[in-house]
C-alpha cells in the first residue's frame, strides 16, 4: 500500500517541480532522479540478490563515456548512443559475473573493487576518453533542435529514471526476484529447489549495469562533462552508502537515500567545513538506530501490527 | 643490475610492509567479527592526529604521547565495537561494513575540519639519513615500518596459538554458540578483537605517517591493505604480511622493468588473478559453508 | 520554472543572442542600493578543502576589512559561501544556487581544476562575472571568456613554461627527468615543461609518472638515476612530492630539484624532513607568506587575529594569501566600475587593470583578450634550517 503511495509521491513530485521549483532546486530533483535510478541497479544486484558490488561506478562510466564517445566519433545521436553504451555495459556485467561466479562476499567485493579500479586507470590513460581531463558532454540534438535547455535535460533525465525505477521494481517483484531473494538467503537451499544459480547471477550483475549505463548517461547530460574523478571506488562506495541510508531491499530506498545526499549537505552548509563531518556522523547514527534503511519507517506500522498480533496468539501472514 | 633489482626487492618489501601492516588489522577484525573494517585506514590516520595533537598543543614528550595516541585509539574502538557494530551484529553483512565506511568518513571529515586540511609534519622515530652498502640504500626508518609489522606479526600469532586467552578468541570466533556453552561471553571477544586492531592501527599510524606525509586522507591507503590480505587468503596474519610484502615486491619491480604507468594495472590484474584463480589466497584452508 | 527566457532560447537563435547581449549590459541583479552580493564557491570539505578554505579566509577577511573601511562607492558587500564539496556535480549545483536562487551580482571561487573545468561549459554561458583566485587549470581562460578573470595564481601552462626556462639555465648536462602525477595536473605540467623544453633545443628529456597515493616512488628514481638528468621536476601534489624529495635524497640522485607551486606552502620542507634542503620549487609570487615586508606582515597578523583556528595549523599560507590578494583586485574592480554598478561595468573595470599592486602577490593585468592576471613566477629555496627564501629572479611566460 505504502508503495504505490510512493509511486504517486513521487511522479506528483517529478511533474509538479518544473512549475513549481526555481532553476536550482528543479536541477537537484533531477539528480536525485538519476542517482536514484543508478542505485537501484546496485539495489538490484545487492539489497535483493546478496551480492556486494563496488563496481557500480564502472557501469556508469561505461554508460556515460560509451554515449559521448558514440556520439563524438561514430555520430551516433545520443538519445540512442545512452541505451546502446547501457547495452554494452550489461554485456561487461555479464561477462563480470560470469568471471565471479564462485565467489561471495568480501571476495566478490575485491573483485568488484579492483574491476572498478580497472577501469577507472583506463580511462585516465586513454587519449579517446581525454584521459585525467576528461571530456565535455554534446547536447542532444532532435530533429534539429538542441535540447539543452534546463527544463530539456530535467524531462529527459526524469523520464529515464522513472523508466529505470519502474523496470527494477517490477524486476524486483518478479518471479526473477524471488528466485534471486531464495538464493540469497542461502544458494544451497535454492538451487536444490530448481533455481539456475550460474545464470541468476550474471543476470543479476548484467541488469545492475544496464541501470547504471542507462541511468549513467542521462545523468551525464545533467553533469554536461565525464571528469574521471567521478567515477572511482569513493563513488562507487558513495551509491552503496546511498542504497543503505535509504534501504536496500527497495528502488524507494533508493530514492530516499539519494534525496538524502543530495539535500542534506545544503542544509548542513552553515556548518561550512564541519559539514561533511556532521553528515557522515548523521549517517551513521541512521544506520545504528534504522538498519533496514529510511524505507523501514512506512514499515513500522505493519510490524507494529504484526508484532501486536502475535502477542494475542495471532499469527499474522 | 644486480643492486638494482636488490633495492628494488628492498624498497619493495618497506612499501609491502606498510601494506602489511594494514593488511594485519584487517584480517584481525575480519577473522574475529566477520567484517571487514572500511574505516581501518580511518582509524589509523586519527591515531597519529592524537600523537600530533598531544604533542604540539598538549605538549607531552614524544613517548608519553605515542601511549596517549594508542590508548585513546583503543578507546574510539571499543565505542565503534559497543555504539555500532554490537547493535548491527545480526544484520546482513553488507550494512555493518557500510557503517565501517560512514565511520571512516565522519573521522576523516571531523580531523580534516578541526586540524586543518594542510599536511602536518610527524617525527621520525629512527633516521631518516641511509646506510650505503654496496650500492643499496639502506634506510632505518624505512626499516622500522618493516620492522613493526613483523613483530607486530610475531606477537599476535604467539598471542593466538599459544595463550590461552587468543585460544579462547579463535575458539569463539570459529564457534559462538559452543564458546557460549564453555563460558566464553558472546560480545567481550569480539570487544576485544576491535580494541585491538584499534591500537595496532594507531601503533601502524605511527610507524608510517612521517614517510607517507600526514593529512586527513592518508586511510584511503587502506585499499592496498585489502589486496594484500586477499592475496594472503585473509586467513591468517602470516599470510596478511606476506601478502602485503609480495604485493609491494611485485608493484616495485613492474613499475621499473615493465612501467611505471603499469604498476597499478598489476596489482589490480594480480588481484583479479589471485581471487578468481585461488579464491582463498595463497595460503589457505578453504571452509565449508553450511546452509 | 519555465522563464520567459527559456521559451526565447527556443524559439530562435538570433533572439536569443540579442535577449542575452543586452541583458548582460544593463544587468544589475545583487546589486541594491547599499549593498553588493558575492557569492563564494569553493572546496570546504573533501581532499581539495586546502583550497577552498583559504579561499573563504582570504576572501572574508578582505570583504570584512573593505566594509570596515566604509565600503565600495557607498555599498557594503555581503557574501554567501557554498561548498562544492570537492565535486564537481555539488559545484555544478552550487554555482547554480548562487545564481538562480541567491542572485549573487559576482562569484568568488571556484577553487578547484576538479570542479571549475567541468564547470566551464555553465560559467561561460552564463553572464555573471566569474573570479578566481588559486585553480590553476589553463583551460579556463584559454581561450579567454568574457566573464572569467583569474589572478594570483600561475596557470599550469604558464608555470610548465617557466619551470622549463628556468631548468633549462641551470642544466649543466641539458638533461632534465620529469617525476610527474598521473592526473591531470601531472600530465598537463609534464606535458607544458617538456614542450617548452623542445622549444628550447637541444636538452634531453625523461618522463616517470605515479599515483597520488604511492607511496613508494624507488622505481621511477632508480630509472631517473640511470639517466644522465642532473634536473628532477617533480609535479604532483604534496604528500607525494614530499616522499619522492627524500627518497631521491636517500638513493643518492644526483639531481637538483625542483617542485611545482604544489611544494611551495609553508609546512613542506618539515614533511619533507632533513632532505628537503637544497631543494627549489617554483612559486607564484616573490612574497612569502611568512615574511617580513610590510603589506605582508599586516596581512599576517590581521588574518591571525581574525582566525586563530586557522593560525594554529600554520597558516596563512600561499591559498589564503592568494585568495586575499584576488579579493582585493576584485574590490579594485568594483570600485573602479563607479555607483552605476552592473555586471557589464565590472567587467570591463577589471579589463582595465593594468599592474595593479596589493603588496600580497604579483600584480595583476588584465585586458580586452587577456582574463590571466599573473603570468610570472619566482623560485624558492629551501635552506638549511629549513627555512624558505625566494630567489631574486622574476620568469615571465610571456
Amino acid at each position: 500500500m505504502w508503495g504505490n503511495l510512493a509511486w504517486v509521491l513521487w511522479l506528483a513530485i517529478a511533474a509538479l517541480a518544473p512549475f513549481l521549483a526555481g532553476q536550482y532546486l528543479l536541477y537537484n530533483i533531477g539528480i536525485v532522479a538519476t542517482t536514484a535510478a543508478i542505485v537501484s541497479g546496485l539495489t538490484f544486484l545487492s539489497g535483493v540478490a546478496g551480492l556486494i558490488s563496488i563496481a557500480q561506478s564502472a557501469f556508469v562510466a561505461i554508460g556515460s563515456y560509451g554515449a559521448v564517445l558514440l556520439q563524438m566519433h561514430l555520430g551516433i545521436p545520443l538519445l540512442i548512443g545512452i541505451p546502446v553504451a547501457a547495452a554494452i555495459a550489461g554485456v561487461v556485467g555479464w561477462l563480470l559475473g560470469f568471471l565471479c561466479l564462485r565467489l561471495d562476499g568480501h571476495y566478490l567485493a575485491l573483485v568488484t573493487l579492483a574491476f572498478m579500479g580497472i577501469v577507472h586507470y583506463t580511462i585516465i590513460n586513454l587519449d579517446i576518453t581525454g584521459g585525467a581531463v576528461g571530456l565535455a558532454v554534446p547536447s542532444v540534438t532532435l530533429f534539429g533542435f538542441t535540447l539543452d535547455s534546463p527544463m530539456a535535460i530535467y524531462v529527459m533525465a526524469v523520464t529515464a529514471s522513472a523508466i529505470t525505477l519502474w523496470s527494477i521494481d517490477r524486476l524486483i517483484h518478479s518471479r526473477y526476484g524471488r528466485m534471486l531473494r531464495a538464493l540469497r538467503q542461502s544458494d544451497i537451499a535454492a538451487v536444490s529447489l530448481g533455481a539456475d544459480r550460474r545464470s541468476l547471477r550474471t543476470m543479476a550483475l548484467a541488469t545492475s549495469a544496464v541501470a547504471g549505463g542507462f541511468a549513467g548517461g542521462f545523468q551525464a547530460l545533467q553533469l554536461t562533462y565525464l571528469d574521471p574523478q567521478q567515477f572511482t571506488i569513493v563513488t562507487a562506495v558513495f551509491y552503496i552508502a546511498i542504497m543503505v541510508v535509504g534501504g536496500m531491499r527497495s528502488v524507494h530506498g533508493a530514492i530516499i537515500g539519494a534525496a538524502i545526499f543530495v539535500f542534506v549537505p545544503g542544509f548542513l552548509s552553515g556548518l561550512e567545513h564541519y559539514m561533511a563531518f556532521i553528515l557522515f556522523f548523521f549517517v551513521t547514527v541512521m544506520i545504528v538506530v534504522m538498519p533496514d534503511g529510511l524505507v523501514s519507517i512506512f514499515s513500522v506500522g505493519d510490524r507494529l501490527s504484526g508484532w501486536m498480533a502475535s502477542r494475542h496468539g495471532r499469527k499474522n501472514a | 643490475m644486480v643492486s638494482t633489482f636488490i633495492q628494488l626487492l628492498l624498497s619493495g618489501a618497506i612499501a609491502g610492509s606498510v601494506y602489511a601492516l594494514l593488511a594485519i588489522g584487517l584480517v584481525l577484525i575480519h577473522n574475529g567479527t566477520g567484517v571487514v573494517n572500511f574505516g581501518f585506514g580511518d582509524q589509523l590516520m586519527v591515531g597519529v592526529y592524537i600523537l600530533v595533537f598531544a604533542q604540539q598543543f598538549l605538549g607531552l614528550a614524544l613517548p608519553p604521547a605515542i601511549l596517549v595516541a594508542v590508548i585513546v585509539s583503543g578507546l574510539l574502538g571499543l565505542a565503534i565495537q559497543s555504539l555500532v557494530m554490537m547493535p548491527l551484529r545480526n544484520r546482513p553483512v553488507l550494512i555493518p561494513i557500510v557503517a565501517t565506511i560512514a565511520i571512516g568518513a565522519a573521522l576523516r571529515e571531523g580531523v580534516r575540519a578541526f586540524m586543518g586540511p594542510n599536511p602536518w609534519p610527524v617525527p621520525f622515530l629512527l633516521s631518516t639519513s641511509p646506510y650505503r652498502i654496496g650500492g643499496i640504500s639502506i634506510v632505518p626508518s624505512d626499516l622500522a615500518i618493516l620492522g613493526t609489522a613483523i613483530v607486530i606479526m610475531a606477537c599476535l600469532y604467539v598471542f593466538f596459538e599459544f595463550t590461552r586467552y587468543g585460544q579462547a578468541i579463535l575458539a569463539a570466533c570459529a564457534n559462538p554458540t559452543g564458546a557460549l556453552i564453555v563460558g566464553i561471553p558472546a560480545g567481550t571477544t569480539t570487544t576485544g578483537i576491535w580494541v585491538l586492531s584499534s591500537m595496532l592501527a594507531a601503533i601502524a599510524g605511527i610507524v608510517i605517517a612521517p614517510l607517507t606525509t600526514l593529512t586527513p586522507d592518508i586511510g584511503l591507503i587502506a585499499i592496498k591493505g585489502f589486496a594484500a590480505a586477499v592475496l594472503g587468503g585473509f586467513a591468517s596474519l602470516p599470510g596478511a604480511v606476506v601478502g602485503g610484502i609480495l604485493l609491494g615486491i611485485i608493484e616495485a619491480l613492474a613499475g621499473y622493468y615493465i612501467s611505471s604507468a603499469m604498476k597499478d594495472i598489476v596489482s589490480y590484474a594480480i588481484l583479479i588473478g589471485v581471487i578468481v584463480l585461488l579464491p582463498s589466497g595463497l595460503f589457505n584452508r578453504v571452509s565449508v559453508r553450511k546452509v | 520554472m519555465v522563464t520567459r527566457r527559456e521559451i526565447l532560447k527556443v524559439a530562435g537563435g538570433a533572439m536569443v543572442l540579442v535577449a542575452t547581449k543586452s541583458a548582460y549590459a544593463a544587468d544589475a541583479t545583487g546589486v541594491t542600493d547599499d549593498k553588493i552580493k558575492i557569492g563564494i564557491l569553493g572546496d570546504l570539505t573533501g581532499h581539495a578543502a586546502h583550497w577552498g578554505t583559504g579561499n573563504l579566509a582570504g576572501g572574508t577577511l578582505a570583504f570584512e576589512e573593505i566594509n570596515a573601511a566604509g565600503g565600495i562607492n557607498g555599498r557594503k558587500l555581503e557574501w554567501i559561501s557554498v561548498d562544492s564539496e570537492s565535486s564537481a556535480p555539488k559545484g555544478i549545483a552550487g554555482f547554480k544556487r548562487l545564481v538562480d536562487q541567491e542572485k549573487v551580482f559576482a562569484i568568488f571561487g571556484p577553487t578547484s581544476s576538479a570542479v571549475g573545468v567541468p564547470l566551464l561549459k555553465t560559467m561561460s554561458s552564463s553572464s555573471v562575472p566569474i573570479f578566481i583566485p588559486t585553480f590553476s587549470s589553463p583551460l579556463i581562460t584559454n581561450p579567454p571568456v568574457k566573464n572569467i578573470f583569474r589572478s594570483g595564481t600561475l596557470n599550469d601552462a604558464d608555470q610548465g613554461r617557466i619551470i622549463a626556462d628556468y631548468v633549462a639555465s641551470i642544466s649543466k648536462k641539458h638533461s632534465v627527468a620529469i617525476m610527474r602525477q598521473s592526473d591531470e595536473y601531472g600530465k598537463n605540467g609534464a606535458t607544458n615543461v617538456g614542450n617548452r623544453l623542445k622549444e628550447i633545443g637541444n636538452i634531453k628529456i625523461s618522463e616517470e609518472q605515479f599515483n597520488a597515493s604511492d607511496t613508494d616512488f624507488t622505481s621511477q628514481l632508480l630509472r631517473i638515476r640511470e639517466s644522465d638528468a642532473d634536473i628532477m621536476v617533480v609535479y604532483g601534489y604534496p604528500a607525494p612530492s614530499a616522499i619522492v624529495m627524500r627518497q631521491a635524497k636517500q638513493l643518492g640522485l644526483p639531481v637538483q630539484i625542483v617542485g611545482s607551486t604544489a611544494t611551495a606552502s609553508r609546512t613542506y620542507a618539515a614533511t619533507v624532513g632533513k632532505e628537503a634542503v637544497g631543494t627549489r620549487s617554483m612559486t607564484t609570487t616573490r612574497y612569502l607568506p611568512e615574511g617580513d615586508s610590510p603589506e605582508i606582515v599586516k596581512f599576517r597578523k590581521a588574518f591571525e587575529a581574525r582566525f586563530p583556528e586557522l593560525a594554529r595549523q600554520t597558516r596563512p599560507e600561499a591559498t589564503d594569501q592568494l585568495a586575499y590578494h584576488g579579493a582585493k583586485t576584485l574590490i579594485e574592480g568594483l570600485r573602479r566600475a563607479g555607483r552605476d554598478l552592473n555586471r557589464e561595468g565590472l567587467i570591463k573595470a577589471l579589463e582595465g587593470l593594468k599592474d595593479f599592486e596589493t603588496g600580497i602577490a604579483e600584480p595583476t593585468t588584465f585586458g580586452p583578450d587577456r582574463r590571466e592576471g599573473n603570468r610570472s613566477g619566482f623560485v624558492l629555496e629551501i635552506k638549511e634550517d629549513l627555512s624558505r627564501t625566494v630567489l631574486p629572479k622574476a620568469y615571465s611566460a610571456i
